[in-house]
């Protein structure tokens, strides 16, 4: 048979009452971190496997030549590739857009440009570098680019932010722990003495508080996740119809994992925040 | 249990005092129990029974001298040890000490829950020792509930549920009417004959008339008598 009252009346502390609802709090805030952080990898991480490819184009009757802007542009150490877009196929989507009827339509000469996985150029710094290779040549497929550019940099502040977040967020609830459990140890001194009397030993007066910081934890833990996930679900959702480049990253089933282990390794985190405490407190009784 | 004759517990010199600088209410006690034995504690007051019975209960630190339990130098003792030291006795505070936040079944468990015992073990244990001390029916109740008589009771059935090999009582029958206090003396008398070593403090010499045992005078924080098998350095012997 198994007992899970306590001998010490924790509950007429008043730091207690909190505590569950601190722990909650922390946890949502925690996980909402986490989640956002995995996201951010995700989008960094899908970068890093797809090439960016731009198109760079040269006005019809350019005097510069194709191949060596393809070769200039090969040399930089970020490009994969530079290759000229052959004039049939040019020729073929000048018919689609109607201009092939008969005459003879002056068409730009292209170059497909794909940078290396993971590469995402300063759309301006590659302007300025394609007109210094050739000044009539223009870097038309830019946007997007830029797109990406503006989203992956987004990733980043957003990664640092979660990240700083989840460790200040961690670190309030051990600290609000540590708090709470000093505050407790004051408070149940005289029973503290007692059990001590009857040859109860400091794990087993250690036990007690861990018993109540992890069931109070628990209860605030679950309630803080819950709280968060459904949080996270209509950000998503309103993510989806607002800034559908942003949605398309998605949590992994790993992702869902460790937001569902995070309020556990919390407690856990608290509860041997507890043991050191009573522990160090009762090193100072004789 | 330790075999019956040897020393359980041993001052050397003791001298203790309530607060850190202040008078001293034991000085220089010498004394060695031997395993078995029932002694009382008697003085007037203010003697330093309960500081006495206090230190020997290792809830008060001596100030000087040694002192040895089962033969163990408790100022050598590591935590744990002491621990363990400790729960080989059992006190009834003369304020009782109960723990009002728990049930009457959850404060004389308390000793069996320390020493690791299996709920269904304490469960047997506990109800038949409430029912012995007439409190069966008030076991789920808090003491706040109960007279000083019921609350005596309690911090007796605490102290003895575990069997412990020293029991150590200060006044433990002085709210008890006279047919209970009989009755607990029989429990007392019971964990005696088991090998349970007794020490009682107590002013009643009604309780040292009918049950009589040898006695241990203190006065002025000194002990100046000591009888049956304990020894005493110096005082005569009662």
């Amino acid at each position: 048979m198994n007992r899970l009252d306590l001998d010490l009346a924790l509950e007429r502390v008043s730091a207690n009452r909190w505590y569950p609802w601190v722990v909650a709090g922390l946890t949502a805030l925690a996980v909402l971190a986490l989640a956002v952080l995995a996201l951010a990898d995700g989008t960094l991480r899908d970068a890093a496997r797809r090439p960016l490819t731009v198109t760079v184009a040269l006005p019809p009757g350019a005097a510069a030549d194709v191949a060596a802007l393809a070769e200039a542009l090969e040399a930089r150490p970020d490009v994969l590739a530079a290759e000229p877009v052959p004039m049939e196929e040019l020729g073929a989507l000048a018919r689609e857009w109607g201009a092939g009827s008969g005459g003879a339509v002056l068409l730009p000469r292209l170059l497909d440009v794909t940078f290396r996985p993971g590469v995402r150029p300063d759309p301006r710094e590659l302007r300025e570098a394609v007109a210094r290779l050739s000044p009539e040549a223009t870097v038309v497929a830019g946007e997007g680019a830029a797109a990406d550019g503006d989203l992956l940099s987004l990733a980043r502040i957003a990664r640092a932010a979660a990240l700083a977040v989840l460790a200040l967020a961690v670190l309030a609830l051990l600290a609000f722990t540590a708090h709470t459990v000093r505050v407790d140890v004051r408070a149940q001194a005289e029973t503290v003495d007692l059990l001590r009397l009857m040859g109860a030993d400091d794990a087993y007066v250690a036990r007690q508080f861990e018993q109540a910081v992890a069931g109070r934890g628990l209860r605030g833990a679950v309630g803080g996740f819950v709280a968060a996930v459904l949080a996270l679900l209509v950000a998503m959702r309103g993510a989806a119809v607002f800034w559908p480049q942003a949605a398309q990253a998605a949590l992994r089933p790993l992702d869902w994992l460790a937001l569902a282990a995070l309020p556990v390794l919390m407690v856990l985190a608290a509860v041997l925040t507890t043991r050191l405490v009573v522990r160090r407190g009762l090193a100072r009784l004789p | 249990m330790s075999p019956p004759g040897d020393i359980v517990l041993r001052l050397e010199g003791v001298a203790a005092a309530w607060s850190e600088g202040g008078a001293e209410a034991l000085r220089g006690v010498d004394l060695a129990l031997r395993a078995g034995t029932f002694h009382y504690l008697v003085g007037p007051s203010g003697a330093g029974k309960t500081t006495l019975l206090r230190v020997m209960s290792l809830s008060l630190p001596a100030r000087r001298g040694r002192i040895l339990l089962f033969g163990r130098d408790v100022a050598l003792a590591e935590r744990g040890e002491l621990a363990a030291l400790r729960r080989r006795i059992g006190v009834v505070f003369q304020d009782f000490r109960l723990l009002e936040h728990l049930s009457v079944f959850d404060n004389v468990a308390l000793p069996l829950r320390i020493a690791g015992l299996d709920e269904d073990r304490i469960a047997e244990v506990v109800g038949e020792m409430l029912a012995w001390v007439g409190l069966g029916a008030l076991a789920e109740a808090p003491p706040g509930q109960l007279s000083m008589g019921q609350r005596q009771l309690v911090a007796i059935a605490r102290a003895v549920v575990g069997r412990p090999q020293i029991l150590l009582a200060d006044e433990p029958l002085s709210n008890l009417d006279p047919r209970r206090a009989e009755r607990i003396m029989y429990l007392f008398g019971e964990l005696h004959r088991l090998g349970t070593t007794v020490v009682l403090a107590t002013h009643n010499m009604e309780l040292l008339r009918r049950f009589p045992h040898p006695l241990l005078v203190l006065e002025d924080g000194r002990l100046v008598a000591a009888g049956g098998e304990a020894r005493v350095a110096a005082g005569a012997q009662a």
